[in-house]
């Protein structure tokens, strides 16, 4: 009979609201959950809701209402799992901080990167004591797993810096571009046009309102360049002012599209933009920037100087609008170093190929998992 | 202001105050004390000692103040007190207080050694970066992974005090010779023998390797700064059959490119505590096959599968790497290439630049 996995997150879909935003975390959990279903196994999925199941892409997704948070921590959910997945013989902590504060036998915890690096992340847990508190908790939620995946180098040194005990359970397993779905188009598509393109949630970590700054005064310098703003905002109410701002401005456009489109948006660009400055970790989109062979200009935050090297296939910069606008620069007047930085970094996502993913996740779910 | 500036170093030349140390932070720190030089600062030098001394054989004036190694703060407090006007501290690891206008080095997270507890790694960054974050004019970090761990600790402090400016390779010496007419295929080691650079796993998998192939031979570069890690790795070897295949020499800084490039691989196999190592720059510019662990400043050099194989630092994935990379020496050689163009954007160019601008902006000279 086939062997049962069961897999613990947060929010896959939002609790209550039917407004879904599939992002990096959400596309890893599908991909996540095809490979251990190609494997043999069965799998389904818990997390925050109201007592409903659902399915998505063939696998059941429970809804338990256990909505609290402490510390950053979600033990309510944790114990719900714990119990209600009591008859799966192996378990999936999709967020490491999902399991505190207790585990099943079997199981493998995975981070995304480091979300903690921002200075709001400082004020929304307050006091110092807080924060010792949710380094106490994560403490347990690395012990309890028996390997923790890391998709960068940034998490796994972070932790070995802050609870050194844990060393030997961490595995570097970077993401994943298709590249054959993101490559390079063979023809150049914009002619004597620049584009720009930012493929990132239009959020302030994300770097988006530097960015916005930028192309007000790139594009008022440079009538051959165009600034594009694809993606999602948290809301509707961003969603509107982006469109708003976009339209005011020479050359800025703004929109968002199905995942099936976004080979064709990067392969329009001839620069892309990835300025976080934190909550990083080996970002999709700057994968899929390299795979489709333009330069990125990267923040120097989590997991992006696992993917990029500065001044080889793009820059790592720290992103205040100054050095936004003075490394697009170099890029929009050296159209040599544009190709050259887009080839490397195709050769670069090359070797975060899908199928080298599949094969590492492959080697550690087969050793946990028996 | 006068052109005076002191620079404290843990130890530039041996506590003796005789013979010159080998190593990263102090290359590092003579590179930088070259352009400054030029830049018009008159620069000395600060150490620890066994006994107070003043040594004369460098291009800078070398002090030596005695020092007990587990009292150094006490030791610090005799600098801080001999020293007027500037200061460079080349090393964030080695004091706790900083005057307001002056540069910290950091060369890399170096407290996260296995097995120690959270309470003890909570001192060391309470001690040494909350300290330099707060006190010092600016910190100097030789990688991207010290930045980020840092923020990852303080986020609202980390950004506005580090800079990143990596480690460098100099093309001068450092570039691809002509590949060897041998059938042998060396391994080379060049490295210190102390615990965090891996010597404990690397010395695991070496006999079951020289066993297997016998084309195999591995090489150690070392120094000899400590005359107990020596004596711990002729022990080692003298008890192995085939010890004829461990080579090993003590090479100066000018012989080092003739020693990578005798070698096919070069392992960095860290534990712990690592910046944008020279060694792993210098390999790659020779345009060797590498081996680095996913440690601290590593990472930003070795894209794993790309220009080179970034593995977890364990006898099990050391093994397998060196094992892939003899049984496929096409691999090396493009590994090797990709290494060396990546090399290219860690120039020394590049490095000086960089730190003129941060010198100039933190030392305005009149």
């Amino acid at each position: 009979m086939a062997k049962k996995v069961a897999l613990l997150t947060t929010n896959f879909f939002h609790p209550k609201s039917e407004r879904i935003i599939t992002g990096g975390a959400e596309r890893y959990q599908v991909d996540f959950c095809r490979l251990l279903r190609d494997m043999g196994f069965n799998v389904e999925v818990w997390q925050m809701g109201d007592n409903w199941t659902k399915e998505f892409d063939g696998i059941k997704i429970h809804g338990v209402p256990a909505n609290k948070t402490e510390y950053h921590t979600f033990p309510e959910l944790n114990m719900a799992f714990y119990e209600n997945a009591m008859a799966f013989d192996y378990s999936v902590y999709f967020i490491l901080s999902l399991a505190y504060p207790l585990v099943h036998e079997k199981s493998i915890g995975i981070s995304h990167g480091v979300y903690w690096d921002w200075p709001g992340f400082d004020t929304t847990t307050g006091k110092q004591e807080i924060k010792q508190e949710w380094l106490r908790r994560m403490g347990i939620s690395l012990a309890g797993p028996q390997k923790l995946v890391s998709v960068d180098t940034n998490t796994i040194n972070y932790f070995n810096a802050t609870l050194p005990s844990f060393y030997n359970k961490w595995e570097y397993i970077p993401n994943y571009v298709d590249t054959d779905l993101f490559c390079p188009h063979e023809e150049d598509l914009t002619k004597d046009k620049i584009r720009i393109l930012f493929p990132r949630r239009m959020v302030p970590v994300r770097g988006i309102n530097e960015t916005m700054r930028a192309a007000e005064i790139l594009t008022e310098k440079y009538p051959a360049i165009e600034f594009h703003f694809c993606g999602r905002g948290h809301d509707d109410t961003i969603e509107m002012l982006m469109s708003q701002w976009a339209k005011k401005q020479e050359r800025c456009y703004y929109y968002w599209k199905p995942f099936e489109m976004m080979p064709e948006i990067y392969q329009m660009a001839d620069i892309v933009l990835i300025p976080s400055r934190s909550t990083e970790g080996t970002s999709l989109a700057a994968l899929e920037s390299m795979a489709c062979g333009k330069p990125v200009v990267a923040g120097m935050a989590g997991g992006l100087s696992d993917l990029v090297l500065d001044g080889y296939n793009g820059y790592l910069i720290k992103p205040s609008v100054e050095n936004l606008v003075s490394s697009i620069e170099e890029l929009i007047k050296d159209s040599k170093k544009r190709r050259l930085m887009g080839e490397r970094g195709r050769e670069i996502a090359i070797s975060f190929n899908k199928k080298r993913w599949d094969e590492r996740w492959a080697k550690i779910i087969a050793d946990v998992f028996r | 202001m006068d052109n005076k500036l002191a620079i404290f170093i843990p130890n530039l030349i041996n506590w003796d105050g005789e013979k010159q140390i080998i190593g990263g932070l102090e290359r590092y720190m003579i590179a930088l004390a070259e352009i400054m030089t030029e830049m018009g600062y008159d620069l000395s030098f600060h150490q620890f000692a066994h006994h107070d001394f003043s040594n004369n054989s460098l291009d800078w004036p070398v002090y030596g103040y005695q020092a007990d190694s587990r009292e150094l703060h006490k030791t610090i407090g005799r600098m801080e007190k001999a020293t007027k006007g500037r200061v460079l501290y080349s090393s964030i690891v080695q004091q706790t207080s900083y005057r307001p206008q002056s540069i910290c080095i950091s060369h890399g997270v170096w407290w996260e050694l296995p097995g120690s507890s959270p309470v003890q790694a909570q001192k060391y960054y309470e001690n040494h970066v909350a300290k330099a974050l707060e006190q010092a004019g600016l910190i100097i970090s030789c990688d991207y992974n010290f930045l980020n761990v840092t923020r990852a600790i303080y986020p609202h402090l980390a950004d506005q005090k580090i800079r990143v400016i990596p480690n460098f390779a100099d093309s001068k010496y450092y570039y691809p010779r002509k590949p060897k007419n041998t059938d042998h295929v060396r391994i080379l080691y060049p490295r210190r023998l102390s615990p965090e650079r891996g010597f404990g796993i690397l010395k695991e998998v070496i006999p079951p390797l020289l066993c297997r192939f016998p084309q195999v031979e591995f090489e150690f570069a070392i120094d000899t700064n400590k005359p107990e890690y020596l004596e711990i790795f002729h022990q080692w070897r003298e008890n192995l059959t085939s010890k004829e295949r461990i080579l090993y020499c003590h090479p100066d800084y000018q012989s080092m490119p003739e020693v990578y490039a005798e070698a096919d691989i070069v392992v960095i196999p860290s534990i712990y505590s690592e910046g944008t190592s020279f060694s792993c720059l210098e390999a790659m510019a020779m345009g060797k096959a590498v081996i680095a662990t996913d440690v601290g400043g590593l990472t930003n050099l070795i894209i794993n599968g790309y220009n080179g194989l970034l593995i977890h630092p364990s006898k099990e994935s050391l093994y397998q790497s060196l094992l892939y990379l003899i049984e496929n020496p096409s691999v090396c050689t493009r590994f090797g290439e990709y290494a060396y163009t990546t090399s290219q954007a860690f120039s020394r160019r590049v490095w000086e630049a960089r730190w003129r601008q941060c010198i100039k902006r933190i030392y305005p000279l009149s």
